[in-house]
């Protein structure tokens, strides 16, 4: 019998078990109930990406349960001897394999007959292929096809079911508790084989930056899979020997061998050279230093700006220019940087040059000639240093022609936001012209071009741009900045609403899939009630004449303010009847609430910089999140108010004052430092966002009203523009001492 | 009768077996890595070695132990264990007596890996916390494991009776249960997760719900008559299940 | 020792007749042969006899009183290999064997010896240390034997004790069953003629769930006409619907 004979043989012997039947049945009615019973963020989340997920796992189970039952059939009934004596063993378990995946594959085809039109009817306007194909192909049966591969594997190397049983469970409850603990211990995307690290797809714009990753886990778990597997192949017991016999002699036909040590070093490859995120080393969150990044909980990371202790004061930049070009067909940045430095020394030195680690350094030239640079091995903050001698001339001119693939900071989290494709692009400050640790002149103009493709509408956070000609299907921008650091950018096809509030024009740019829903909703309107609001109450943002609202894709998981911008991503857009055609949320609240947080983070973050410190809980999320609570009071009225923000800071506090570390602060003293960092981040958690909040209404009642706090507010705003506010400029602003504002001896308000 | 020797050998036989090792180590893996990754920080900020902390990490450990147990009652099913079941039919011991002595070396097979368990879980407070009060911990975990263990294991003997595959169908649902933390009512929780009420709920006197404590003393009650009738010999027939021929 | 056994019938479900009124009288001490073609109702008769299966009608009498009532007091005196049996692969020889003592109720003080003894007959002493997965078939089927043969019991039950011993193994056995037989009674059944040529002195032939001849070898060949037993079984075989 032929090959294909003897395979088309077994694929019709399987379909008619009825046990690989019912399997198959189950899986797919699996998948149905997922999808009719999974909630999301968004409607491709709810309706195409979760049901994928869940269904992953619970068919990697059965399908891990379907090879151990197929594989073990002939030992089971004693038939193994008398078929393996007319067949030979290594080319049956090949077949059966074979087999299996092709049951696999009808599954994920039938589950495909509802799934499809289920996605198409209910995300509507919002459906995306390359994401169906990537939930249900890429995820679903690349789940089911690595759990048989490895089953079968597992089960050839230890010729025992239940070991297979036991070490393929193991497996996929890793993969599952991988993703309870992907944001404290941060684990590597590829190895969530069943699942995928994918999550919060987004309805409005590709999502293909997070297909990347799926795409090389798949990538990467497939050789490492059929390495199991063809290890468990090569060790089948042959002519009565034990295992090692039996590899050997398996061996000696050189397949084996090769293609093991060929998917080892596949796996191997895909492992090292993955693309999507860079090696820095990881940074620590921990709230207590001047200079850090804070985390609003809400995905926003304030920075607060200190002096730069690194600073090289022996070489000053006199000007700085880049013609950068993006290149959404090869995903790619290119660009070419020139510096004018000055040499305060007379001494040779070197400038350092920081760049997104996907990047590279194409060519350098000092003063016309060419010279090397050099690349730090050590990548930090998304950045890799490059080295450039420099002469001890006076003046000196560095142009640098680099590019690349961007690459995801991997010590912050393993979701990539940035990037570039042909729908959306997020240059991130990293990555859109190297950065220098040199001092720089004070009237410095770092001035700048973008090639841009036409359809895609950038959006430059904190800078001022003209548009300049169009060549090629390719925008030309330009823009200046006065200072050396870089610019970031979001582009897509983007619709931009325009409305004056606050003596500002707010720039409102959403996506163009948005435009019906936004046309027929509120958050226009509250967004310009709240900036008139916080203008009236605070101040006017003084220093940009404009503002930008954005809108993110669903993968922020949140938002940020920086520069002029106030970004937030679409789920918190969504409101009843948001979702095409549908009048059920999938898994929604208003999200108006974090839209006010970000623009309040305006005043107070971005306009103001308040500065941490180790005994309090001042920060900008404490005002930010009172300010919300006042403007949500003033538009919806108290009760709104109450529930949404003091009941629940009231709530949180009554935990952190029973928690048990803040009752016995001696036992953090027991734990390790890092243990004991993890425990006290939880803990500042609800001190930032809960106890702060309600130590400033506290001081609401001690001058006498909300009024009476606002001037003082307002007071502390305009005399520290673009300046540091500490905890105790709020005291002596307000006239008040720490211990009154000490909630835990005060009743509640 | 030689009670002792046989409940030794049958002892030796399930601990010495590759599947309960295997799976011991996992346990005991899986409870260091719980210790240190989740209880260390206490549940909803209570202490590491509260009521609610410990409860939560009882819940996930269940989950592993009712593998464990369920793996064990599949071993008394396996071809060679039926085909000896004609030599031991008519052996003159009781066949209840025997499979009562079987049952004894299952439990404490099964009470060595529970008793590892919490073990561990008591000296890392002893040593990381100094803390040793642990009779009401004690209490505690046999409210959470007794009941469902009897449940499980009645369920096991009676199913394995007729198909050794639906042991293992309960494992499945027993491991998709805790994998996808699927909530069930508390009074048919035999995981154990619903025993930890919020806390901002208002209480801070940790205590069984009601619906917990009656479906534990069902799930005894039902578990204990399942055992029962595992334990009684068919009433007017004997059956020998055709086993394949073990001898190669 | 007197079995008897009266109109005995066994109907599995599905309605297949496993025994139809058989009717017999087993005395000890003698070494029976129990023989039929497969699916005969051998392995049936056997397992009525050890009580793992129960009687669709009829009785069987142990020493006139009903077996079901003595129940214990039949097992304790019973050694018995089951046509398909299973071992556990993880305990050796020995260790097998001591359980199985144990099982039986084997006195403490005298399981090593008794252990001992039964080694010597089945010839497993180079094996006794041996895990049991390891072994050949056919010392596993000694095991089998071994264990029935544990506690010196009155009545043996063999069901196809020979499958897998090889020709020298199986005149050791028929030897060892005859010399058994001198003081028990020992039910042997098979469908090897020669295992009950040599050694039975009484042979019992079914087919179909009925009696065919019930007698010594001997009475069956003259009968027949035949010039060995095996001749005089296959003329009963194929003139089986003649009385």
């Amino acid at each position: 019998m032929n090959p294909l004979s003897a395979f088309s043989h077994e694929v019709r012997r399987m379909l008619r078990e009825r046990l690989t039947l019912l399997f198959m049945a189950v899986t797919v009615a699996i998948t149905v109930w997922f999808c009719l019973n999974s909630s999301g963020t968004t409607a491709v989340d709810a309706y195409i990406l979760i049901p994928s997920k869940y269904s992953a796992f619970l068919g990697a189970l059965l399908f891990t349960l379907l090879t151990l039952v197929q594989f073990h059939r002939d030992y089971r009934n004693n038939t193994d001897n008398i078929i393996l004596s007319y067949t030979n063993p290594i080319f049956y378990h090949l077949r059966r394999t074979l087999s299996l995946i092709g049951m696999a594959a009808i599954t994920t085809l039938l589950s495909s007959v509802f799934t499809l039109p289920y996605a198409l009817i209910k995300t509507g306007a919002y459906f995306q292929a390359d994401t169906f194909f990537a939930s249900w192909y890429l995820i679903f049966f690349g789940a089911l096809t690595l759990s048989i591969l490895l089953t079968s594997g597992f089960y050839m190397l230890f010729k025992r079911v239940e070991a297979a049983f036991i070490i393929m469970i193991g497996l996929i409850i890793l993969s599952g508790l991988l993703d309870y603990h992907r944001y404290d211990l941060n684990p590597s995307y590829l190895l969530f084989w069943v699942q995928t690290n994918a999550e919060d797809f987004s309805d409005l714009v590709s999502n293909q930056f997070q297909i990347d990753t799926i795409q090389w886990n798949r990538l990467f778990c497939f050789p490492v899979a059929l390495g199991v597997w063809i290890f468990g192949l090569s060790s089948i017991r042959r002519y009565g020997h034990g295992f090692l016999s039996s590899f050997i002699e398996n061996s000696r036909q050189i397949w084996p061998p090769v293609s093991l040590v060929l998917t080892i070093t596949l796996a191997g490859i895909c492992w090292s050279a993955e693309p999507i995120f860079d090696n820095s080393i990881p940074m620590d969150l921990y709230v207590g230093k001047t200079e850090e990044v804070q985390d609003s909980g809400t995905g926003l990371f304030t920075f607060s700006f200190g002096d730069d202790e690194d600073e090289n004061t022996e070489l000053l930049l006199t000007d700085k220019k880049a013609d950068v070009t993006i290149d959404t067909d090869n995903r790619t940045l290119t660009g070419e940087a020139v510096y004018s430095i000055e040499n305060l020394t007379g001494e040779k030195q070197t400038l350092s040059l920081a760049l997104n680690p996907g990047y590279t350094i194409k060519k350098a030239k000092v003063n016309g000639q060419e010279v090397k640079a050099i690349r730090d091995g050590v990548e930090q903050n998304n950045e890799a240093t490059w080295y450039i001698d420099i002469p001890a001339d006076k003046l000196t001119t560095v142009e640098v022609t680099y590019g690349g693939h961007i690459e995801n900071n991997r010590s912050l989290s393993q979701t990539p936001w940035s990037g570039i494709c042909r729908e959306y692009v997020r240059i991130p400050r990293t990555c859109f012209s190297p950065s220098t640790n040199i001092s720089a002149v004070e009237d410095l103009a770092f001035t700048w071009s973008l090639r841009l493709d036409e359809q895609l509408v950038p959006e430059f956070s904190g800078s001022l741009v003209e548009k300049l000609d169009t060549i090629n299907g390719k925008v030309r921008w330009s823009g200046t900045e006065n200072d050396r650091r870089n610019i970031s950018l979001t582009a897509a096809d983007y619709h931009t609403k325009t409305f004056e509030a606050g003596g500002l024009t707010i720039d409102f740019i959403y996506f163009a899939k948005h435009e019906n829903e936004m046309a027929n909703m509120d958050a226009i309107k509250v967004m310009k009630a709240a900036i008139d609001y916080f203008t009236e109450v605070y101040g006017p943002l003084v220093y940009r004449d404009h503002l930008a609202m954005l809108e993110l894709p669903a993968t922020f998981s949140g938002g940020y303010a920086a520069g002029n911008t106030s970004a937030m991503d679409e789920t918190h857009f969504a409101a009843a009847g948001f979702l095409p055609g549908e009048t059920d949320n999938p898994d929604n609240g208003s999200g108006i609430d974090t839209i006010i947080h970000e623009i309040a983070h305006q005043w107070w973050g971005l306009a103001t910089f308040l500065k941490t410190d180790d005994h309090s809980y001042w920060s900008a999320e404490g005002v930010t999140c009172y300010s919300t609570y006042r403007f949500l009071e003033h538009y919806y009225g108290q009760a709104y108010a109450k529930e949404r923000f003091i009941d629940v800071w009231q709530r949180n506090w009554q935990t952190y004052e029973n928690a048990f570390y803040v009752q016995h602060p001696d036992y953090l003293a027991k734990l390790s430092k890092s243990d004991a960092s993890n425990v006290m981040r939880n803990l500042q958690s609800i001190g930032l966002y809960n106890i702060m909040p309600l130590q400033i209404l506290q001081a609401e009642t001690a001058l006498g009203g909300s009024e009476a706090l606002m001037k003082k507010l307002s007071e502390l705003y305009q005399n520290n523009l673009f300046g540091f506010i500490t905890y105790e400029d709020f005291l002596s602003t307000t006239g008040l001492t720490e211990e009154v504002l000490n909630i835990a001896q005060k009743d509640n308000l | 009768m030689r009670k002792k020797t046989i409940f030794n050998y049958e002892f030796k036989r399930l601990v010495s077996s590759r599947e309960y090792l295997l799976l011991l180590v996992t346990l005991l893996v899986y409870c260091v890595s719980l210790l240190r990754t989740s209880v260390i920080f206490g549940t909803d900020y209570t202490a590491p070695f509260s009521q609610w902390t410990f409860c939560d990490y009882l819940s996930s450990v269940t989950v592993l132990l009712h593998i464990l147990l369920l793996a064990m009652c599949a071993q008394q099913f396996t071809p060679s264990e039926r085909g000896m079941s004609p030599i031991i039919n008519a052996a003159p011991m009781p066949l209840k007596t025997f499979k009562a002595i079987r049952y004894g070396a299952i439990a404490l097979a099964f009470a060595i890996a529970v008793i590892l368990s919490i073990g561990i879980c008591f000296v890392f407070y002893g040593v990381i916390f100094d803390y040793t009060a642990f009779g009401e911990l004690i209490l505690t975990a046999l409210i959470m494991l007794f009941p469902s263990v009897l449940l499980v294991f009645g369920i096991a003997m009676l199913l394995g009776e007729k198909k050794t595959v639906l042991i293992y169908t309960l494992l499945t649902v027993i491991l998709i249960t805790g994998i996808f933390r699927i909530p069930l009512p508390s009074f048919l929780d035999i995981i154990g997760s619903s025993s930890i009420l919020p806390l901002y709920e208002g209480t801070h006197t940790f205590t069984f719900t009601l619906p917990f404590i009656a479906g534990r003393i069902v799930f005894i009650a039902v578990g204990i008559g399942c055992i029962g009738r595992s334990l009684s010999p068919a009433k007017n027939r004997r059956k020998t299940r055709a086993s394949s021929h073990t001898l190669s | 020792m007197k079995i008897e056994l009266k109109e005995l019938q066994k109907t599995y479900k599905g309605g297949k007749h496993a025994l139809k009124n058989v009717s017999l009288t087993l005395t000890s001490p003698s070494l029976i042969g129990l023989v039929g073609p497969n699916g005969a109702g051998k392995s049936t008769l056997m397992k009525l006899l050890t009580t793992n299966l129960l009687p669709s009608s009829g009785e069987i009498l142990l020493d006139g009183i009903p077996l079901v009532k003595q129940e214990k007091k039949l097992k304790a005196g019973l050694g018995y290999l089951p046509q398909e049996f299973g071992l556990f692969e993880n305990l050796t020889t020995t260790q097998f064997l001591d359980y199985m003592s144990a099982l039986k109720c084997v006195d403490e003080r005298g399981t090593k010896s008794e252990i001992d003894r039964v080694i010597t007959l089945t010839h497993l002493q180079e094996k006794r240390g041996a895990k049991i997965r390891t072994l050949s078939g056919g010392q596993k089927q000694r095991v089998g034997i071994a264990q029935a043969l544990l506690g010196d019991p009155r009545l043996l039950i063999f069901d196809e004790p020979t499958v897998g011993l090889d020709p020298a193994e199986r005149v050791a056995f028929r030897k060892l069953f005859t010399d058994t037989a001198k003081r028990r009674l020992v039910i042997l059944s098979t469908h090897i003629i020669e295992d009950v040529q040599s050694a039975c002195d009484h042979i019992i032939i079914l087919n179909n769930g009925e009696i065919l001849y019930t007698g010594t070898p001997e009475n069956l060949i003259n009968e027949k006409n035949a010039r060995s037993l095996e001749e005089a079984y296959m003329i009963l075989m194929d003139g089986r619907k003649i009385a």
